[in-house]
This record gives C-alpha cells, structure tokens and sequence, in this order.
C-alpha cells in the first residue's frame, strides 16, 4: 500500500517505512542508540529529500527520547541539574544549527553538506565499534598508561571557572562543561537529524566524568529538549518536518524497540556490535558512492528562484 | 479571493479565445469529461477524455492542436561539479517563469509543424523557454571576437540547461509532445486520452485546442483544468506552508504523545 508523504512530497510503500522502523528500531533497543544515524542517511536512499529526512528525523526522535526519558525519569537515572546545564547549551546550539541549515539550503548545498558530514561522522563511529568491539574480544591485556592520562585531562577541567555542584551525580565541576557539550550536541542534532547520544553519552563519562547510572537517563533529558527545539523551527523555517512520514517511522520504531531490548539479553553482544559496524559502514560506503560516481543526472530543478 | 481573481481570468482568456474567430460556422467545439482533479494522498495519476466536433470535416486536412498548460512558476536549476573528486552542486541558473505542466498533443505525424505556429502567436513553447544569464555581459574593452566568443559561450551554456529542464520535466510526465495522439471518429469528432502523472503540480491549467488549416488558425477553444489538492494530505501541506510554527508546535505535541503513549504501552513488560 502506497502512502503519499504531504510535505516529503513522494509515494513510498507503507510497510517499507514501517519494517524501516521496526529494523532501525530493533538496533536502538539492542545497542541503547537512538539509530537517527542510521535512518537520515536511509531515508535519503529511499528518496526522502535529505532536508525533509534531517527535519522529520528530529521529530521521530523526540517521541522515541521521550519515551525512553520516562522509563530513566521513574527508575530516578536522570540528572536533571546536569541535564537543565546541557540542554541549556543544546537549545543554543541546536537554535544555531537551524539557522546554519537555513543558510546552506538557500545556497543550494545542504544535500552536498549532509552527505559529506554523515560519510565523516559513520565513518568514525564505524571505527570506533570496530575497535571498541576488538579490544573487548582481547580483554585479558589490560593496559598501564589509561590511568595517568585520565588524570591529566581532568586536571585541565579544573581550572575551568563557575564551578557548581551536582548532588546527583556527586560532581562539583564547571558548569562551562556541560554548556559547552549540549551545544555541540545540540549544532550536530539538528544539522543531521539525530538525537546526538552516541557523541553525548562518551563526552559526559571521559570529560564530565558522570556515574554509569546516570548518564543514558540525562542525555535523554537534553535530547527530549533538543528534538523539539529542532522540530519546531525545522518547521517553522524550513517546512521539513513531514509529521505523516515521522509518525508511521515511530510506529515501526518503538516496537522494534522493545524487541530489541528483550533479544538483547539473548544474544552475544560483542558479535552484535561488530554486525552493527559493518552496517554503519555500508551506509557509509553507500553515502560516499553517491558523492563520488558521476551522477547519471548532473541538472536538477528546485522550486522558486533561491 | 486569489483563487477567484485567478479563476475569473482564466475564465476571461477562454471567453476571448472562443469568441475571437468570427467565422463562427468553422467553429471547433471541445469539451473535457471532467474539469476537477482532485490529488490525494493515494493519488497516482489520473487520465482525462478530452472530446470535441470539427465542422469543416470532408477534405480532412486540417490539423488539430491541443496545448494543456499548468500554471506559471519560477525554478532555479543546479548543475552538479566535480571539486576535490565529489560531486557537488555547482553553476546555477533560474527560469523566472515556465508552465509547470506543459503537453502538446497534434493530429499530425510530424514532430515540429506547429513550432512555426506557435513562434508566430508568441506563446511558451519548447523552443522558447527563457534561462537567465549568470555571467556578466562582454566589457567593452575584450576584441570584438573575445565578445562573440563569450557570447557563444553563454548561448551553448543556457541551451544545456534548457534542454535539461524540458528533459528533467519530460521524465516526470510533466512535459511532453504526443505527436499523432488525436484519435478522429467519422468526419467531425475527435477524442484524446490526457494522461496526468503522480505528482501533477496544483493550479489552474488551460487546455487549449486549435484548428489549423494550412498553417493557419481557424478556430481555437480554451478549457480550464482545476488541479486542487484533497483530502488529509492538502490539509497537511496547507498547514504546514501557511502556519509553519503553529505545525512545528503541533509537530511537537504529537510526538510528546506518541512518546508517553509508547511509554505506558510497554512500562509493564
């Protein structure tokens, strides 16, 4: 059954966007990562125009995030203080990114400039499980010199002025810290359609240095209030947020969700993450096929004169 | 109110063109087997009967014209560069106005009678679809063949855009020429199949018919076409172009929602 996407203006198949999201949904339950970076550079493939893919995405997250958030919110895995400071710094941040996305679409590159970023950014994170995935199948070397580098670099934080204290996390750390992380977070989440965790949740354990317990449950916190910043002025300038498209990608998705998180007890989680990798690299790869072969089409036609 | 004043013109230039030819014998008479298409969300494309009478039926050589014309709109173009190996949008050019759905069905075989024709009554046709120039025009102080060069230049370069725009168009079903698709029926009727394609632009489209004997135009109608959006999918599109932050807030709420909804779903389990 086809669907006609009013604002992504194209006629996909329902149930392609409904198992999409019930795939992308299962890798998020299974890993605990949003999968934003997954679904763009997809919706993208499928012929979602990368603008409408990056809008839209903001919103699936914000109903994903929130649920998730409630579940963190009742086990009490949520920092709100430390969470009030990050999503201080996303809203500025994610404020921004819109207004950069605004410019590069009037200029006619935000296809150019969503593409390259994402090649860099799954490259990385493709890396990244890669390696973390390999050390974890060589564990018993344990390695000597991780200890005194941490120590060097929370030395630098130190003496980073307006130091508060956060009761949850038991850290009396410069609230500069957290700002300036939700406002990367916040730039990147609504520049490329997602929610941002996978950047967030390393940045709050190595340099704010928060307990395990609470870290997923306030990165979810900041996220909720990004999203929706993202959402609503994707939407107010841009006219990129397909709610038909976001809705039936949530159906598909929270389900997916619950899956993944009961199989996820059942399965070898270190064979999976490399799985996941090496999706991430085809999507990457995929990506970086589309910028680098001539195009069969080198003209296209845009609306309105810009 | 615009839709009216764009309505009562239309209904104006039809009116002019009936009513233009005196020799009201010869007249040709057309009709459509609906004026309304309405696009939904399921829409895939819709087909139209366009029927009508010729008097002068007995020689038989007279030609017959049938031209359906979207509504204007301006576009801008982008031709895709290679920098540093990755292919990028680069040269830009606009087309400050062209019909966004553009057919021309004949009688006849051959493939450019009618551009003779249309070149003469000064309407957009395919050959006269204007693209702007980027580059500055020649300095007075470059050689006179440096000038003519720059100038050939520039001609060779809006001539690949145009013919892409009409390619690129083409392929969405947009624009098209349907020589020989006017199917005759004894001496005096004559039936088309309209195709419209998914994705058909909304507006107001004319078609227009002419009679043509030896070059010559006898007789012309003009019909208008109402492309509307219906159903859920305008509401939406409507929604979000004319209170674009009231849907983002909107946006918002239902995702709030479905996030709580989800929540509760699965709190349990």
């Amino acid at each position: 059954m086809t669907i006609y996407l009013p604002i992504a203006e194209i006629s996909v198949n329902m149930f392609v966007l409904l198992s999409l999201g019930l795939g992308v949904g299962v890798l998020s339950g299974l890993f605990g990562v949003g999968g934003g970076f997954l679904m763009t550079p997809i919706l993208i493939f499928l012929g979602v125009p990368p603008a409408i893919a990056v809008g839209t995405e903001a919103n699936q997250i914000l109903a994903s995030s929130t649920s998730g958030f409630l579940g963190y919110w009742r086990r009490g895995g949520v920092d709100v203080k430390m969470g009030t400071f990050l999503m201080a710094g996303g809203l500025v941040g994610s404020s921004l990114g819109v207004l950069l996305f605004t410019i590069l679409k009037n200029i006619g590159q935000i296809d150019f400039f969503i593409k390259i970023v994402y090649v860099v950014l799954l490259f990385a994170i493709a890396s990244m499980m890669l390696a973390e995935g390999l050390l974890e199948k060589h564990r018993a070397h344990p390695k000597r010199g991780g200890r005194t580098k941490k120590k060097r670099r929370r030395n630098w934080t130190r003496l980073l002025p307006f130091k508060t204290r956060f009761r949850t996390s038991r850290l009396y750390i410069s609230s500069l810290l957290p700002l300036a992380v939700g406002f990367v977070v916040g730039v990147l989440a609504a520049m490329l359609g997602i929610g941002g965790g996978f950047v967030m949740i390393p940045a709050m354990i190595y340099i704010l240095r928060m307990p395990p317990h609470t870290v997923t449950g306030t990165s979810l916190f900041q996220i909720v209030f990004v999203t929706a910043n993202a959402t609503f002025l994707q939407a107010g300038f841009n006219q990129a947020v397909d709610i038909v498209l976001a809705m039936l990608l949530v159906a598909g998705g929270v389900i997916g969700a619950q899956l993944g998180v009961r199989w996820g007890s059942r399965i070898d989680a270190v064979q999976f993450r490399l799985l996941l990798a090496i999706i991430v690299l085809a999507v990457c790869g995929g990506l970086l096929w589309e910028l680098v072969v001539q195009p069969n089409e080198l003209f296209s036609i845009t609306e309105g004169i810009r | 109110m615009r839709r009216l004043a764009t309505f009562v013109a239309t209904s104006a230039v039809a009116l002019a063109v009936v009513v233009a030819p005196s020799f009201a014998e010869e007249r040709i008479v057309v009709d459509l087997s609906r004026y309304d298409v309405p696009v939904s969300t399921g829409f895939s494309g819709a087909r139209l009967l366009l029927f009508g009478a010729s008097p002068q039926g007995d020689s038989g050589d007279a030609d017959i014209l049938i031209k359906v014309r979207g509504p204007l709109q301006s576009y801008t173009m982008s031709r895709k560069e290679r920098v540093f190996g990755l292919w990028r949008n680069g040269a830009r050019r606009h087309i400050s106005s062209a019909p966004a759905f553009f057919q021309i069905l004949t009688s006849q075989n051959e493939d450019n009678w009618f551009e003779d024709f249309e070149r003469r009554r000064n309407a957009f046709s395919f050959r006269n679809l204007s693209v702007s120039v980027k580059s500055a025009p020649p300095r007075s102080a470059d050689t006179p063949a440096r000038q003519q060069e720059q100038l050939r230049e520039q001609q060779q370069e809006q001539q690949a855009f145009r013919s892409a725009f009409l390619r690129l168009q083409g392929r969405k079903g947009l624009y098209g020429k349907l020589p020989n698709s006017i199917e005759r029926l004894g001496n005096n009727l004559f039936r088309v199949n309209l195709t419209l394609p998914p994705g058909l632009p909304t507006g107001t489209y004319i078609v227009e018919t002419f009679l043509i004997e030896e070059g010559k135009l006898s007789s012309a109608q003009a019909t208008p076409l109402f492309v509307r959006r219906a159903g859920g999918s305008a509401f939406i599109f409507a929604f979000a172009e004319r209170y674009s932050f009231l849907y983002g807030f909107c946006a918002v709420l239902i995702a709030l929602l479905a996030g709580v909804v989800a929540n509760r779903l699965f709190a349990r389990s």
